[in-house]
């Protein structure tokens, strides 16, 4: 049984400590991927944030044979916000010389770890998905298991155990409401 | 998330789904009204959204990237190894069914079901691929066929099936407005199709509405069965790892789930599960929906769900049906149907549903044809082979109640090392305790290596139960539920043997419940032999200050003193050390700590150590509660303890408020009918009954009673011990009428229990016949005891159902004014009682004393003596061959009094005198043996004034019997007598009154016969004992008996009277007048010297007229009386006297002028 397994088995048991445990699980093995595969991509190549997440999650857990939906939610939480950091992290250094002092990891090759829409700015989203955590937490993680973590709306639903229903009315508000605040307008 | 963006984000949603553009504005105006802001910010967002409805869209994922479940196939024309998907053509919690076309080796068009993610897909094809034979043997109308399955490329598991058209069961019926009829016919082919399977020896596993689908061919509604073989390849069983899964995929359709499926570990579903779901399916077609609610399964934690299905009884459907029509309008079209049908067809079809969904599948229809037939036999009417459940409802409660208590114990094994510890117990001996600790612990370790697994001891006990308790449960020929739980222990029992030979704990585990069931039952013979072994294997396993070992004991003790007549004393010491056990081994308030302590309390009740009873049940109680709760058994059973120890202290109030919380907290944790609760209420209404309050105790008697009726039955002794408090508590509030129908009733219950002439019955007769007499009804009275008479002839004459017969039977039957009769069986009776207990025996003082009132009544003098002699020869020898006879001379004393004072009420006053001269004589010995009995001595004195009366009476009514001579002898005789009795006891009233007696009849006897001077002494005597008027009247005799011995011998007595302190007014004028005589009498007397007569004559002449003086300034007007006596006294000459009398007249008009004049010119005196 792997570390994450054997953490997703402490949810199940109720150990409220097993999502401290998991996200740097989960971040590591998550840099550890995208070198890896950016190793191997031509540069200038831009590999998709979510499709390392799904490897990630069949590495980690899915040789394990739990299908436990419970038990991918909360994997997904975690890498979910573990690709965002990831992203972020790669935006970031895109964009200028770094402060010294700071303890950024530079051990990503030179190539781009990126989402579908490229006009979006991953910072700016992620800021804004922190002020909507704020006022409406559940709408948020929505947006980050879709977004960072690549889960359709059904299976993001599954993972915050809501009805469809409730997911696609999180999911229409949510996505207007950062639109708005990406634009200011709210 | 706050409320304000709850209702934000439902007003947006809603908004940006109204497209046009007045419309959102008016909803937004309604909605958003008085919040001016929220509109603002939805607004903003709805402009969002038409600006750029993609926004987002496109970077989140719409498609997995990854294939989970779903739709790597969704694009046309996918292949799946020879199955072309068409298009879906449904979802469901296994997966996704599409449409597919066969190319080869057929052409033609099927059903594919792709099997969501997560399962093992190796397990699950070789699952399937075990079962392919069977399945390819089904054919059957309304099964679909399974053709084939297999995995796709990326490894997901998929089944190809017949393609069913048509529509889930319980819409086609909705639908198709389908009436009950209906429903029940299309339902039938169901079952029939299952039937087949089920020959075939496939079991479906997941049977519900959506794997029943119906569609119309020529115009016929025709069922198809979906799925058969999948559910089995694909469901995992339900374990506790599952447990965490809220959505349902894996364990199946929770609303039609049997039990058993809806157990943890449980491997063994049998074709009983499948019966259980078409239950299920029935019921939602009639009522409309299934048996547990879907709400509730869906917003419940999903181990409540299954413990739902495990535990609870739905709700009958007819009952839910009217449910849901009152709460919604929907059920319309069943409502016009299911309600409509008749009471009968309803309840049937009530029973039938609830019977296939029995918890114990051992009651459900064996097959799907029995299911099937069922519902036949309703459509056409006729009885149903289902019926209510209460049929064995006590056994199978009774299995599932101890099913529990077992798997609690097979679980509580983790202690098996802790239980070595060092036991303090044997600190007495340290090395031997260390010898012991050591042993123990060697035990243990060799037991625990040999030991299964927690888990596998549980399932073996479990497996025990099921298959050798619950297994046999489903008799339903058994007239009686006790002797069915008794078999089915019986053979539970003779089951154990030696399977168990290599798990000793499993076998003491199993012995300790089957021996607390016997216990419960009442079956304390075998329950004993049980707990003993399973005591002993656990001593030896564990140590005998292990807990399982002391609660094994304890159970021991418990149903030990459960045996009639048990001398509770021999367990005291075995109870306390286990006690002493507990505390030291468990703690004070440890749960067996309490139940060992309430033990003890209960052993002090019955051994009547109320007050150490109760001081335990105090301390016990305060802990119960505080640590157990109220409503724990053992608190309630301290309480009640406590309660019946105050009761018998005879606190009946402090008991009764007991009782009372007892009633409560059993009705609370019991319900009503519980035996407990309505033996708690008994017990209440036995303390109010003690408090004399017999209004209050009828109501909760009554109900206790019918509440047993309900439970047990008519013929049950706990039916017939609350009848008798029934009965009397009504007699008590002088409900005599109602009592008696109450009684008719019991004695027709013991008759058909115990048979007429049992010993119960018998006495439920005679109480019966006494009130009948109680009530005046006596010639219902009389009949009922002339059977009684001979039915109870056979018995011992002092048992106190014969004894109290006879005696009831003879007050009837002199009442009716059967005399002879009554004297008659009188006689009789009393010479069985001292031929078996003896002339000497209290019973029989107590018949003779009846015996002889009522040949008394019928003046039958010769009869009294005749039995009165042979009783009195009787106890005469007992008193000889008695060593020390007092017993039997007090006896044969009563004996005499009673023959004495017969006699003596028939006016046969000699024979009176002889019995009482008797009596006296014995009396006599027994008050020298001892002079300190004062009921002896009073009786001892009246029995001598009884003979003196006797012979009194006797002189009176014939004088010529005896010489007075010989009668004055007698009467002395009897007065020294008594006067010896007052020598040592002169205050004694009885011998006072006797002796007055004594001394009045000699007075009598001496004045009649002309001794009047020998009269005097007696009558000084009775001066002396007797006071107030009755003195006057002696003193008066007294005087007058001493006129014959001359003037000095009166005045002498007069001085005493002058001087007697006691004396009264009425007194003087009797004294002057006896001066005034004693004047005249003076100067005839031929002794005195002239000079002497004079001195002697004036002062009886002054005593006269001092006396008559004093009487002048009485107030009362003594003085005319006086004056009066004086002159009427012949012997008073006026004349003579003159100068005297005219002073006394002077004196008389100065100090009183208007004093009676008129006696004084009657005078002549002028």
């Amino acid at each position: 049984m792997s570390d994450i397994t054997r953490i997703l088995h402490q949810f199940e048991l109720g150990d409220p400590t097993a999502s401290d445990q998991l996200l740097p699980l989960v971040y590591e093995e998550l840099r550890l991927l995208a070198r890896q595969r950016l190793a191997n991509e031509k540069p200038g190549q831009t590999l998709q944030a979510t499709a390392l997440v799904h490897e990630a999650y069949l590495r980690l857990v899915g040789k394990e044979n739990d299908a436990s939906w419970d038990n991918r939610g909360h994997f997904f939480a975690a890498a979910a916000e573990a690709m965002r950091r990831i992203l972020i992290e790669l935006a970031r250094r895109k964009r200028g010389p770094r402060a010294g002092g700071d303890h950024q990891r530079v051990d990503l090759p030179e190539h781009e770890l990126g989402i579908m829409d490229s006009r979006l700015d991953i910072v700016e989203l992620s800021d804004a998905l922190d002020e909507l955590a704020q006022q409406d937490s559940r709408a948020a993680e929505l947006v980050k298991l879709r977004f960072f973590a690549g889960l359709t709306l059904a299976q993001a639903a599954q993972a915050l155990e809501v009805s469809l229903t409730t997911a696609k009315t999180d999911w229409k508000y949510a996505k207007n409401w950062l639109r708005a605040s990406l634009h200011r307008q709210l | 998330m706050n409320t304000q963006i709850a209702d934000e984000k439902s007003i947006f949603n809603i908004a940006v789904h109204i497209d046009c553009a007045d419309a959102r504005r008016e909803y937004l105006d309604q909605a958003c009204a008085d919040r001016p802001e929220m509109r603002q910010r939805i607004e903003v967002l709805l402009q969002m959204e038409d600006e750029d409805p993609r926004f987002l869209e496109d970077s989140a994922q719409t498609q997995p990237t990854l294939d989970f479940d779903s739709i790597e196939l969704n694009t046309p024309d996918a292949q799946i190894g020879p199955y072309k998907l068409l298009e879906v053509i449904g979802e469901g919690g296994m997966g996704t069914v599409y449409m597919a076309e066969q190319t080869e080796p057929v052409k033609r068009r099927v059903a594919l079901k792709l099997i969501k993610t997560g399962m093992d897909t190796r397990q699950v094809i070789a699952r399937f691929e075990a079962e392919r034979q069977a399945l390819a043997l089904m054919d059957h109308p309304n099964i679909a066929k399974v053709h084939d399955a297999g995995a796709t490329e990326s490894g997901r598991p998929y089944f190809v099936m017949e393609l069913v058209k048509g529509k889930p069961i319980t819409e086609f019926c909705d639908e198709q407005r389908l009436d009950t009829e209906a429903r029940l016919k299309l339902f039938q082919k169901v079952c029939q199709a299952v039937q087949h399977a089920h020959q075939k020896g496939i079991i479906h596993r997941d049977l519900k509405p959506s794997n029943v689908m119906v569609a119309m061919y020529d115009d016929q509604p025709v069922p198809k069965v979906i799925d058969f073989g999948v559910s089995k390849a694909v469901a995992d069983k339900l374990t506790d790892k599952t447990m965490f899964t809220r959505f349902g995929q894996i364990v199946g359709t929770l609303e039609y789930m049997s039990p058993e499926q809806a157990q943890f570990n449980n491997l063994d579903i049998d074709t009983r599960s499948d019966i259980y779901s078409l239950g299920a399916i029935l019921y939602e077609l009639l009522a409309g929906e299934p048996p547990f609610e879907r709400e509730k399964i869906k917003s419940q934690a999903l181990d409540e769900t299954l413990r739902m299905i495990r535990e609870d009884e739905p709700t009958k459907p007819s009952t839910r049906m009217s449910q849901i029509c009152e709460a919604t309008q929907t059920a319309e079209n069943r409502k016009n149907s299911f309600q409509k049908l008749g009471l009968i067809l309803r309840r049937d079809l009530d029973w039938i549903v609830m019977k296939a969904l029995e918890k114990d599948r051992t009651r459900r229809y064996e097959t799907a044809s029995a299911f099937t037939d069922d519902i036949q036999r309703c459509i056409d009417n006729e009885p149903v082979a289902a019926g209510p459940p209460s049929q064995s409802y006590r056994l199978r409660k009774f299995v599932r109640r101890n099913k529990t208590r077992l798997l609690a114990a097979g679980l509580a094994f983790s202690g098996l090392v802790i239980c070595a510890s060092v036991s303090t117990w044997y600190a007495m001996d340290a090395i031997e305790s260390e010898q012991a600790a050591t042993d123990a612990a060697e035990r243990a370790r060799t037991s625990e290596k040999k030991a299964l697994t927690e888990a596998k001891i549980a399932n073996l006990v479990n497996e025990f139960v099921n298959v050798d308790l619950l297994g046999q449960a489903n008799s339903h020929n058994e007239p009686s539920p006790d002797l069915t739980v008794r078999e089915a222990l019986d053979r539970a029992a003779s089951g154990i043997g030696d399977r168990f030979k290599t798990e000793p704990m499993v076998k003491a585990e199993l012995l300790k419940t089957i021996g607390e069931a016997y216990g419960s039952i009442g079956a304390y013979a075998e329950a004993i032999e049980k707990l003993h072994d399973a005591d002993q294997l656990f001593q030896a396993q564990l140590g005998e200050a292990h807990r399982k070992s002391l609660q094994t004991h304890l159970s021991l003790l418990w149903v030990t003193h459960g045996q009639p007549d048990f001398d509770y004393s021999k367990i005291e010491d075995s109870l306390k050390s286990s006690l002493l056990m507990c505390e030291v081994e468990l703690g004070i308030e440890d749960e067996t700590t309490l139940q060992a302590r309430f033990q003890v309390a209960d052993l002090f009740q019955h051994l009547k150590r109320s007050s150490e009873a109760v001081q335990i049940s105090l301390q016990n109680l305060a802990i119960c509660r505080r640590v157990l709760g109220n409503t724990h058994d053992t608190t309630i059973k301290t309480l009640q303890n406590l309660g019946i120890c105050q009761f018998d202290q005879g606190n009946f109030v402090l008991a009764e408020n007991r009782f009372r919380q007892v009633v409560v907290a059993w009705t609370e944790t019991h319900g009503n009918d519980h035996p407990d609760t309505l033996n708690a209420m008994t017990n209440l209404a036995r303390a109010i009954n003690a408090q004399g309050k017999p209004e209050r105790s009828l109501p909760i008697a009554q109900s206790a009673h019918n509440g047993i009726i309900r439970v047990y039955g008519n013929k049950n002794v706990r039916t017939t011990r609350s009848a008798e408090l029934l009965i009397e508590t009504l007699e008590k509030l002088g409900r005599i009428d109602d009592s008696i129908k109450i009684q008719e009733w019991l004695v027709e219950q013991r008759i058909d229990m115990l048979g007429v002439n049992d010993r119960e019955t018998l006495s439920a007769r005679y109480n019966l016949a006494r009130s009948l007499a109680v009530a005046g009804k006596f010639e219902e009275a009389q009949d009922q005891y002339s059977d009684l008479d001979i039915a109870t002839a056979g018995m011992s004459p002092d048992d106190p159902v014969r004894f109290g017969t006879v005696m009831t039977y003879s007050a009837v039957l002199a009442r009716l004014g059967n005399l002879r009769e009554t004297s008659e069986l009188l006689e009789r009776h009393y010479e069985q009682l001292v031929t078996a207990n003896g002339a000497d025996h209290k019973l029989s003082k107590n018949v003779f004393g009846r015996l002889i009132h009522s040949l008394k009544i019928q003046e039958k003098i010769e009869q009294i003596v005749r039995v009165g002699e042979n009783r009195i020869a009787a106890l005469q020898q007992i008193e000889t061959n008695q060593i020390s006879p007092t017993e039997s001379s007090f006896i044969l004393a009563d004996t005499y009094s009673q023959l004495g004072i017969t006699m003596l009420t028939m006016e046969n006053f000699s024979s009176a005198a002889g019995y009482f001269e008797r009596e006296s004589k014995v009396r006599q010995r027994l008050h020298e043996q001892n002079p300190d009995d004062n009921d002896n001595t009073t009786a001892w004195a009246a029995s001598i004034s009884n003979q003196a009366v006797s012979l009194e009476r006797e002189i009176r009514r014939n004088n010529d019997h005896l010489p007075t001579s010989d009668l004055l002898d007698r009467q002395r005789d009897a007065e020294a007598k008594i006067r010896s009795v007052l020598a040592t006891n002169p205050a004694h009233k009885v011998a006072q009154e006797s002796l007055r007696i004594v001394l009045k009849m000699q007075t009598d006897l001496l004045m009649e016969s002309g001794q009047s001077d020998k009269a005097s002494t007696t009558l000084s005597n009775l001066v002396g004992i007797s006071s107030g008027s009755e003195r006057l009247k002696y003193r008066t005799l007294l005087i007058k008996s001493l006129l014959v011995k001359g003037h000095r011998e009166v005045s002498a007595e007069l001085e005493n009277w002058i001087a007697d302190p006691t004396k009264s007014k009425e007194a003087i004028p009797r004294i002057a007048s006896a001066y005034a005589w004693c004047w005249i009498n003076a100067a005839e007397d031929p002794l005195l010297e002239d000079q002497d007569k004079y001195d002697c004559q004036t002062r009886y002449l002054n005593a006269t007229f001092d006396l008559l003086t004093s009487a002048v300034d009485d107030p009362d007007g003594l003085l005319p009386e006086s004056i009066k006596y004086l002159l009427n006294n012949e012997d008073f000459d006026p004349i003579r006297e003159r100068p005297r009398f005219i002073e006394f007249i002077t004196r008389v008009k100065k100090l009183s002028p208007a004093a009676s004049m008129k006696e004084l010119q009657d005078s002549n005196i002028e």
